[in-house]
């Protein structure tokens, strides 16, 4: 099918994709009462008296399809809502805390999926030897560390034991003044990429410091996934006729693994990848709490904490978005990779 | 090859191990023997939990909105230092009482607004008749409206009860330079001094906001209605301030910081920071060691944490602050039938009846049974103060040695069974309490309750249950055509909007009170009681008038009052100047008075 | 003269965690120069076993427990100890020397690569020098018939190139080219024997009867017949000209008529290149056809060795009877073995073939059967004789 039409029909796809999650979504809200929903508005006791009235000015009682319309008659209008957990549009929000999420995601994506994909094979190539179990007793415990226990360890030693070497948040105060004062161009808001286009250093190391620990903390606990998927794909690989003819030609172990195993076991990782990716763009609510890197998850636990709405239906439509196109991405790499694979043909 | 993978497996195998002995090394010492450097000099940043609400004066009812809104804002007079009572000069130079129902405040000349504007009485009349104007459901202004109108809100059912030519007549220029305010009814000055002093009564630049497109200030005909009830972002002011004081807004990033900064031309003389940071983390780790790194000076420190600052020399640790709160496990006199939360619904030993708690040996009894040091020590950590009614420490009208529950299970028992004409005792009961999931010290406070009962009587069986908030908000305030909500009882606390004892009994026992409302509790007899200690002139009638109300409220418990707690400030040893008036909101204090050196 | 391949006493064990498998045991065989010698026998009798041996690929948890695997070197005149070999050396020789066909030719070939890349590849690994002396003529034409301004150019960069290639030439493995070979983008310099191997592969597709071989080289596994697909491999397989073709169950993956092309191509192959081939089948019928001895292996041992008009005429050991009773021919009743092919974990004591044996005696259950001669090339191990 051709590249273009092949896209168009995807995107066209979204639609109902969209309208599903926001049905599903805004039912699941409907389990709350009026008066659940309505203390968003409420930020203390002495204003409870006042929730029939809220209720009454933002409709909650109304029927379901009646509070479905008006919120979709707004988003054809192009307005996602109002986001009161951070005062501000539901949209302007998105790209608010979307350039935190993407940094951390940008940087770890990679670290994991390299470092999963190589321990992975090297894991497999060597199976059952020592280096097989080390990396499979480091892929369990990276697995299991829950993730606040690491991010609380990381920063106890790499801020409170070496004191202020690498610290919370995204930038330093004086970093944070300096890129919003007039002379910083906030292109993109994801930091290290804005100072790069300022040619601003101080500001890209910042950036880099801050970056650290966090990215460790979401790559250890996501690279076990890769690397153990990797293992038993490439596991699966080396078991394959080619293997073997490719060692009847006389390839060297190495390019076996490297060329002929490696190849056709990355054709899953690839899928895995792509969701990681767009689950990492959605937000890591831990790790970015923790390291008050604040960005899409904080955002989305903290509007679903407090059953803010239209920021979570928002955030839905966000991610469905995200997750169609990266699938997207996914289909179009796959033919790359495996030229068995042809776009919305599947196998052949 | 083989071999070098291996090795480097088992390297971070034993770098993965080490960490783990290492991480209770780091713990242990958290690095706090070192000294506190000197950083961000000229700075104040502080960590808290908290969002801003909205920067609007009339809109904000938050601490953490209205902290904000006092370092941009002014408002026509201050506290003087610690006092709640007594006054300094603010935007107003003078005022007097006009009569028992109307007030004057002389506006001061020469002020500046950071935008350029000049402070004038219009400026101050257009403020308070935009609250009225606005005066938005959940909001604060109803302590205007209340005084003011005569009624608490501008609206009923969705419809607005008041005229622009009442609010117009409410708020007057007189003079010139006064501006008058004249109330529905007898209204104590000390009261409406208090009410303004608040970041509510923070002044407002006329020109500027109708250039924003606020509501341009005219009563005359129905426009204003439109600028009735808005929702928070139809007004410009939400995230934008334009005031007269010492800080001016630099950039809010909602969810990461608010940063502030000097007003060099403040009329009071430029202040001691140039820059103020409030930064919100969530973490409390890393607030931590955030103040201990002095990249903050000043973090908040939730009471379960407090010890781990306690043994660190370079903090200035302040404590044992009344703050004008409580705590309270209220009972519901007429609880939904339809509750699952009380069993059969019946007096069969398998439920309580909706009415259980009408009867008063029920309330007393469990007021005795209550282990009140327990939860001092648990829940508070030994920082509160008993009370024995919602008066709180700080307010007029407060005395210590006014009657107050303790636990004695013998009596506690004696009165239980006298409840429901004897047979209590003998068929028991079970209901279940809830607290709000992670809130271990209401937590604390219902397992104190339901041990102590269970004590006395092993048929007086309570069980607990966890529930989101917002649930257990929707549980409490709300009512059916017979009945109120489904909790048998219920946990919530009180912060003062001024402090005056009637902002505190009102809620609690006035029977259309905030909270006693929702639990049918309240009397005529005692209404009447609070209605005429409501406007009493300070002093020892209204505080006699006040031990009555205390003593009817133990005669009659409408809740089991917790504790009042006292808090704790910790800075680096490099702030100065903290002083305690409970009526600040936020907890760094009188920031403009403070001061940041290296020695 | 000397036998191309000499095996004796090998056994191939698997250490499962059931227990040790004896996959083979005690084998002696030889392979005669330009012969094609078949072994047949039933699924599972150890047939791929020995075939991978030779080549000393038996997969994990599998391993060579003793034995000899004598291969006769032409060049040198003297016999390598397979088994024995360094690990370089004994990659030198596969796919060069021993080559070998899989069964499948689907799973054989790699479904990301192209046939001409898979081909290539074989050219690349064991004919550098070849290559780079051809691409080193190309740059010798290039610069002495090279004109115009695009030449002169290029010239000193072809001079350059040139002299890489000659050192590879000269020694496979020379410094420079293997330094230039792991930096990126000089890597890229040596394309011009990548160049060369492909045009060598076309000729080996073409050789193989491939039509439109040179579009065939540039197309991916699934894209190509079964048929095609077989021819692709068994041209891999000789791409170098081995002395030894091992072809495992070449055609039972193939349909009747494509069987037979490819059973003509092997018989072709023997002609022309004069290569001993190891034919495995379990098929009596196809190693009539191309084989010109044939053995029979039953549960890892073998049974009987004999030049194959003597197998069929002839059969001596009871297996091989069974056997050419199963073949199922026109006019014949079809007669299966009675019971299941030996346990290899826990293989029967004595002749492993006693327990379904028609003739079987006391003693077959005690004593395993040497292998003997009993008449000129044929050898049977039973106590029958
Ligand atoms: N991976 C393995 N694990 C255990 N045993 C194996 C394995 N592969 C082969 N074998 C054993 O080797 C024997 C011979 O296998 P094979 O040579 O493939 O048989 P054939 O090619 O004659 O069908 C089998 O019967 C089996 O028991
Ligand atoms: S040795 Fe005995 S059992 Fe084995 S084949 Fe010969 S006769 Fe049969
Ligand atoms: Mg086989």
């Amino acid at each position: 099918m051709e590249l273009r039409a092949y896209i168009a029909r995807r995107l066209l796809l979204l639609i109902p994709v969209l309208f599903g999650v926001t049905v599903f979504i805004f039912a699941i809200t409907m389990f709350f009462s009026p008066t659940e929903r309505a203390t968003l508005y409420v930020t203390s006791p002495q204003g409870m008296r006042d929730l029939p009235s809220i209720i009454e000015q933002y409709g909650l009682d109304r029927p379901f399809f009646v509070q479905y319309g008006t919120w979709l008659n707004q988003v054809f209008h192009g307005n996602l809502g109002w986001s009161n957990v951070v005062s501000m549009p539901v949209g302007r929000a998105i790209f608010h805390y979307l350039p935190a999420t993407l940094e951390l995601a940008i940087f770890a994506t990679p670290i994991i999926i390299l470092t999963g994909i190589f321990f992975g094979s090297r894991a497999a190539a060597h199976k059952d030897k020592p280096v097989d179990h080390a990396t499979r007793v480091v892929a369990i415990l990276g697995w299991s560390l829950p993730t606040f226990w690491l991010g609380l360890l990381l920063m106890m030693i790499f801020y409170g034991y070496f004191r202020g070497l690498l610290p919370p948040g995204r930038l330093s105060s004086a970093m944070e003044i300096m890129v919003t004062s007039g002379d910083f161009i906030r292109y993109t808001r994801i930091n290290t990429l804005d100072a790069i286009l300022n040619l601003n250093g101080p500001v890209l190391l910042d950036a880099l410091r801050h970056l650290i620990l966090p990215v460790i903390t979401i790559s250890t606990v996501n690279v076990a996934f890769i690397m153990r998927l990797m293992r038993s794909s490439m596991l699966e690989s080396l078991g394959k006729g080619y293997i073997l003819t490719a060692r009847a030609k006389g390839v060297q172990e190495k390019l076996v693994i490297s060329k002929h195993a490696r190849r056709n076991a990355l054709i899953p990782v690839i899928t895995v990848s792509g969701y990681l990716f767009a689950a990492l763009a959605g937000g890591a609510v831990i790790t970015e709490t923790i390291f008050s890197f604040k960005g899409m998850g904080w955002w989305a636990s903290q509007s679903a904490l407090r059953l803010d709405i239209s920021s979570v239906l928002g955030f839905a439509l966000f991610m469905a978005v995200m997750f169609v196109l990266v699938n997207l991405v996914v289909d179009i790499l796959y033919t790359r990779v495996d030229p068995r694979v042809r776009l919305g043909g599947g196998v052949q | 090859m083989s071999k070098m993978f291996s090795k480097m497996g088992w390297i971070i195998v034993a770098v993965l191990c080490l960490s783990l002995v290492v991480f209770p090394a780091c713990t242990g010492d958290g690095g706090g023997s070192e000294p506190i450097p000197y950083l961000h000099d000229g700075q104040f940043i502080q960590q808290t939990i908290g969002e801003v609400d909205s920067l609007d004066p009339a809109w904000g009812y938050d601490t953490a909105s209205g902290e904000q809104t006092d370092y941009i804002y002014d408002t026509l007079l201050s506290y003087d230092q610690e006092s709640t009572t007594d006054f300094i000069t603010g935007l107003a130079t003078n005022w007097t009482e006009v009569s028992t129902t109307a007030m004057k405040f002389h506006i001061a000349s020469g002020i500046t607004f950071h935008e350029g504007g000049n402070l004038t009485a219009e400026d101050v009349e257009y403020t308070f008749e935009r609250a009225l104007v606005q005066d938005r459901a959940g909001g604060p202004t109803w302590m205007f409206n209340y005084p003011l109108l005569g009624k608490f809100r501008t609206r009923s059912a969705g419809n607005i009860t008041v005229t622009g030519a009442e609010i117009d007549a409410a708020v007057e220029i007189v003079d010139t330079d006064w501006v008058q305010f004249n109330f529905a009814f007898e209204f104590p000055a000390i009261q409406w001094k208090q009410i303004l002093v608040q970041s509510w009564g923070s002044i407002l630049d006329k020109e500027w906001c109708v250039a924003n497109g606020e509501w341009d200030g005219d009563l005359s005909g129905e426009g204003w209605k439109a600028y009735n009830n808005p929702d928070k972002q139809d007004s410009y002011l939400y995230n934008h301030a334009n005031g007269t004081g010492p800080w001016k807004l630099d950039l809010w990033e909602a969810g990461e910081y608010i940063r502030l900064i000097a007003n060099d031309d403040y009329w009071r003389g430029a202040p001691p920071f140039d820059t103020v940071i409030t930064q919100w983390v969530d973490e409390w780790s890393s607030r931590k060691l955030t103040l201990l790194n002095g990249d903050a000076d000043h973090v908040y420190v939730p009471r379960a944490y407090i010890g781990e600052l306690l043994d660190i020399d370079d903090l200035l640790k302040i404590s044992a602050l009344p703050e004008l709160s409580n705590d309270c496990l209220f009972f519901n006199m007429n609880i939904d039938p339809e509750s699952d939360l009380i069993g059969s619904g019946m007096l069969d030993g398998e439920g309580i009846p909706s009415d259980f708690f009408t009867d008063i040996h029920v309330r007393k009894g469990f007021s005795l049974a209550f282990d009140y040091d327990t939860y001092l020590a648990d829940a508070l950590l030994g920082e509160g103060t008993m009370l024995g009614s919602p008066l709180v420490n700080g307010l007029a009208g407060y005395d210590p040695d006014l009657p107050k529950y303790e636990q004695d299970l013998v009596e506690a028992a004696a009165e239980l069974d006298l409840a429901w004409g004897g047979n209590l005792t003998s068929l028991g009961f079970k209901f279940t309490m809830v607290y709000n999931s992670g809130n271990i010290p209401r937590k604390t406070a219902c397992e104190i309750l339901a041990e102590a009962l269970y004590s006395i009587n092993p048929l007086y069986q309570v069980s607990i249950l966890p529930m989101a908030w917002p649930t257990i908000l929707d549980n409490i305030f709300t009512e059916t055509e017979t009945s109120k909500g489904p909790l048998p009882l219920f946990q919530i606390g009180w912060i003062a909007d001024y402090p005056d004892a009637d902002n505190f009994i009102t809620p609690f026992m006035f029977s259309e009170g905030d909270f006693a409302y929702f639990q049918d509790y309240g009397s005529p007899t005692v209404d009447a009681m609070i209605e005429a200690a409501r406007f009493m002139a300070n002093g020892p009638a209204r505080d006699a008038a006040y031990a009555d109300i205390h003593n009817a409220y133990h005669d009659d418990p409408g809740g089991i009052m917790l504790a009042q707690p006292l808090g704790r400030r910790f800075f680096t040893k490099y702030i100065s100047g903290f002083y305690f008036n409970p009526t600040i909101p936020g907890t760094p204090g009188p920031l403009y008075e403070m001061s940041k050196s290296e020695s | 003269m000397k036998d191309l391949i000499k095996i004796r006493d090998l056994a191939v064990r698997f250490y499962t965690y059931e227990g040790i498998v004896y996959a083979i045991d005690d084998l002696d065989l030889e392979i005669r120069q330009g012969e094609t010698l078949g072994i047949v026998g039933e699924t599972g009798s150890g047939k791929t076993m020995t075939a991978l041996a030779i080549l000393r690929l038996i997969p994990y948890p599998g391993k060579i427990e003793s034995g000899s695997i004598l291969f006769f070197d032409k060049s040198i005149d003297q016999e390598l100890e397979l088994l024995k070999l360094r690990d370089d050396r004994m990659r030198s020789i596969r796919g060069n020397r021993i080559s070998m066909v899989f069964q499948e030719p689907g799973a054989a070939l790699n479904p990301v690569y192209t046939i001409g890349d898979q081909i290539s590849e074989v050219f690349l690994l064991h004919r550098r020098r070849e290559l780079a002396q051809r691409a080193k003529q190309r740059l010798d034409s290039l610069l002495s018939d090279g004109n115009g301004l695009a030449a002169g150019v290029k010239r000193p960069f072809w001079g350059w190139q040139r002299r890489i290639y000659d050192k590879i030439a000269k020694e496979s493995h020379a410094f420079e080219p293997r330094l230039l070979g792991r930096l990126p983008l000089f890597r890229r310099l040596l394309w011009r024997m990548g160049y060369e191997a492909k045009l060598l592969t076309v000729d080996m597709l073409k050789d193989v009867e491939i039509p439109d071989a040179a579009r065939v080289a540039v197309q991916y596994p699934h894209q190509l017949s079964g048929g095609m697909k077989q021819r692709a491999v068994i041209a891999m397989a000789l791409a170098c000209s081995p002395e030894l073709l091992i072809a495992d169950e070449p055609t039972t993956s193939l349909d009747v008529t494509i069987q037979a092309q490819m059973l003509e191509l092997f018989r072709r192959i023997k002609v022309d290149k004069g290569a001993s081939i190891l034919f495995i089948t379990h098929n009596l019928g196809v190693a009539s056809e191309v084989c010109d001895r044939v053995a029979v292996m039953y549960a890892g041992r073998l049974c009987e060795v004999a030049p194959v008009g003597e197998m069929f005429v002839h059969p001596l050991h009871p297996y091989t009877k069974a056997l050419l009773n199963a073949v199922p021919m026109p006019g014949k009743k079809l007669e299966t073995i009675p019971g299941v092919l030996a346990d290899a974990l826990n293989p029967p004591p004595g002749c492993r073939f006693h327990p379904r044996c028609p003739s079987a005696m006391p003693i077959c259950g005690q004593e395993r059967a040497k292998l003997k001669e009993v008449s000129k090339d044929h050898m049977v191990a039973c106590h029958l004789y």
